[in-house]
C-alpha cells in the first residue's frame, strides 16, 4: 500500500473503525503517514469534542405560535398572491408586460392628438399657401371651371391627372377617387412644406383626379419630401400610366438624422 | 391536514396524550403520514426527535444561538408545511438535514452579502490572508480544567465558523453529527467523492487553525 492509499482509508475511517491490515501495516514502516494518522484522529477527536447544543425549553411553544401564524397569514392571503409569491418570476414577467403595454398604449394615446392637431393646421393653412390648381387650361387659352371629370367637355383629349399620397400600410379605396370626383367641383391641391414633419404625421392620404390639358404645366403638391407622391395620368381612353415621383431630401434632413432615400440626388448638389 | 386556527389547537410539547405513547415506535415516515392526516401529536414527536440535532446542527454551522433555534423553528414550519408534498424516497433525517443545511446557507451568504462589522471578522480568515488569532492558546498553566475545556472548544467553534460553507457543512455533518458519506451527499445532494474531497479540504484548514490544540 503506497501513502496515498493510506491517507484516503485515514481519512475516510469511521469513528471509532479500524484501519485495514494493509494501512497498519504501512503505518509502522511510515512515519509520515503515522503523524498524519495521529494528526486527524486528534483533529476528529477535537472537532467531535464540541457535544451537543439542546433547543430551548420554550422551543415547542415558540414553534406553535409559529405555526399558527404561519398558517393564519395563509389562509389570509390570496391564492393570486400565493402563487406570485410561490413563482416570482411569473410575477415579475406579468409586471414586465404590463409595464410595456401600458408604454405603448401612452404612446398611441399621445400620439392621436398630435396627428388630429396637425390635420386641423393643415386644414386652415390650405387657403393661405397653397398652390392651388383651380382652373383647367383649355387648347383654346380660355380658362374654365374645373369640374368633375365626367363633365368636361374637351375637344382634345384631355388628361386626368390623379395625385396620390402613397403612405406605407395605407390601403387606398379605389372608390374614394370618384366619390372625391363627384364631390369636389373645384378640387384643391395644396403643397405643405412639410419636410420638417416626420412621416408619420404626414396627413391621411387622398386623392383628388384633375383635368388638365396635354402640355400644360401642373403644379403638384408635395405634402412631404419624405414619401414618394405616384401620379397617375389617364387619357381617358383606357390608356393608362403611374409615375412616381422619387423623394426630395434637402441637407437640413440629413442633419436631423431622418432616414431618406437619396436615389436620383447628385451628390454634388451641397 | 387541517386547518389550524389557534396556538392551542397544538397540543404537542405540553401534556402526552395517550395516542403519542404509541407513536414513538413509529417510524418518521409514519410519523410524517400521521402528520399529514392532521395527527398534530405526530409532529409534536417528529418535533420532540429532531429539535436538538437540528437546533445543534445549525449552530454549528452559524455560530449563532439565537438565529440556529430561530432557523431550527423555520425548518419544522417548512416540514410542516410541505408534508402533504413529502416524498419517502430518502430517510426523513436527509429531508430535515436538507432544509437545515438550506437555511443556514442562506443565513450565511445573507451575513456575506450584508457585510456586517465583526468585532472578530478582523481575525477571520480573508481571501489570500491568513488569519490572526483572535484568543490565542494561554501559554501559561491553566488551573481550572474546566476552563481549558470551555477556551478549547470555543477555539475550535470559532475555527469551524471561518471555513467556508462549503467546506464547512460536510465537515460538521461528519464531524459532529457523525452522518456517513453516502448520506452527507443526499443531505447536500452532491456527489459522495465530492463530500470526501470537502472534507479533506476542510480538515486540512482546521488543522492549521487548531495547530496550537493538537
Amino acid at each position: 500500500m503506497n501513502c496515498q492509499t493510506c491517507r484516503v482509508e485515514i481519512e475516510e475511517l469511521e469513528a471509532g473503525g479500524r484501519l485495514s491490515e494493509g494501512a497498519g501495516a504501512h503505518l509502522r514502516v511510515c512515519p509520515e503517514c503515522g503523524s498524519f494518522h495521529d494528526e486527524r484522529q486528534a483533529l476528529r477527536r477535537l472537532v467531535g469534542s464540541l457535544g451537543p447544543v439542546h433547543a430551548p425549553p420554550d422551543f415547542d411553544f415558540r414553534l406553535r405560535a409559529r405555526l399558527a401564524a404561519a398558517r393564519t397569514s395563509a389562509s389570509q392571503r390570496s391564492p393570486w398572491l400565493s402563487f406570485l409569491a410561490s413563482a416570482p418570476a411569473i410575477g415579475i414577467a406579468a409586471a414586465f408586460a404590463l409595464l410595456v403595454a401600458g408604454f405603448v398604449i401612452y404612446r398611441q394615446m399621445k400620439a392621436v392628438p398630435n396627428a388630429r392637431e396637425l390635420a386641423r393646421g393643415a386644414a386652415a393653412e390650405r387657403p393661405e399657401h397653397g398652390n392651388t390648381i383651380q382652373e383647367t387650361e383649355q387648347p383654346g387659352g380660355e380658362v374654365a371651371d374645373a369640374g368633375p371629370v365626367g363633365n368636361v367637355k374637351n375637344e382634345n383629349p384631355s388628361v386626368v391627372v390623379e395625385v396620390k399620397h402613397q403612405r406605407a400600410g395605407v390601403r387606398h379605396n379605389p372608390r374614394r377617387g370618384v366619390t372625391a370626383q363627384a364631390v369636389a367641383k373645384a378640387p384643391t391641391i395644396v403643397s405643405n412644406d412639410s419636410a420638417a414633419l416626420a412621416a408619420r404625421e404626414i396627413l391621411p392620404a387622398w386623392r383628388r383626379p384633375f383635368n388638365a390639358t396635354a402640355n400644360a404645366v401642373v403644379e403638384l403638391p408635395v405634402r412631404s419630401a419624405a414619401q414618394p407622391v405616384r401620379v397617375s395620368l389617364d387619357d381617358m381612353r383606357g390608356a393608362r400610366r403611374t409615375v412616381t415621383l422619387e423623394p426630395v431630401v434637402f441637407g437640413s434632413q440629413d442633419l436631423a438624422g431622418r432616414s431618406l432615400s437619396r436615389g436620383g440626388v447628385p451628390e454634388d448638389i451641397w | 391536514m387541517s386547518t389550524l386556527t389557534s396556538v392551542d389547537e397544538l397540543r404537542f410539547g405540553t401534556a402526552v396524550p395517550q395516542a403519542v405513547v404509541a407513536e414513538e415506535s413509529l417510524t418518521d415516515h409514519a410519523l410524517l403520514e400521521a402528520t399529514r392526516a392532521g395527527d398534530e401529536t405526530a409532529f409534536a414527536q417528529l418535533v420532540g426527535r429532531y429539535r436538538n440535532q437540528i437546533t445543534s446542527y445549525i449552530y454549528r454551522m452559524t455560530n449563532d444561538y439565537d438565529g440556529a433555534v430561530d432557523m431550527a423553528q423555520e425548518t419544522f414550519v417548512r416540514v410542516y408545511q410541505a408534508a402533504e408534498r413529502y416524498q419517502t424516497t430518502y430517510a426523513f433525517s436527509t429531508y430535515i438535514y436538507r432544509i437545515a443545511t438550506n437555511l443556514a446557507i442562506s443565513e450565511l451568504r445573507k451575513r456575506k452579502r450584508r457585510r456586517l462589522v465583526s468585532l472578530t471578522g478582523f481575525f477571520q480568515e480573508t481571501e489570500g490572508r491568513e488569519a490572526r488569532e483572535f484568543n490565542p492558546p494561554d501559554g501559561g498553566p491553566l488551573q481550572d480544567a474546566v476552563l481549558v475545556d470551555t477556551e478549547r472548544r470555543a477555539a475550535v467553534a470559532r475555527a469551524i465558523s471561518t471555513l467556508p460553507e462549503k467546506y464547512r457543512a460536510p465537515l460538521v455533518l461528519r464531524d459532529v453529527e457523525g452522518k456517513s458519506y453516502d448520506e452527507i451527499a443526499r443531505i447536500l445532494e452532491t456527489s459522495e467523492g465530492t463530500v470526501k474531497s470537502r472534507i479533506s479540504r476542510a480538515r486540512g484548514f482546521l488543522r492549521d487553525k487548531l495547530r496550537a490544540y493538537l
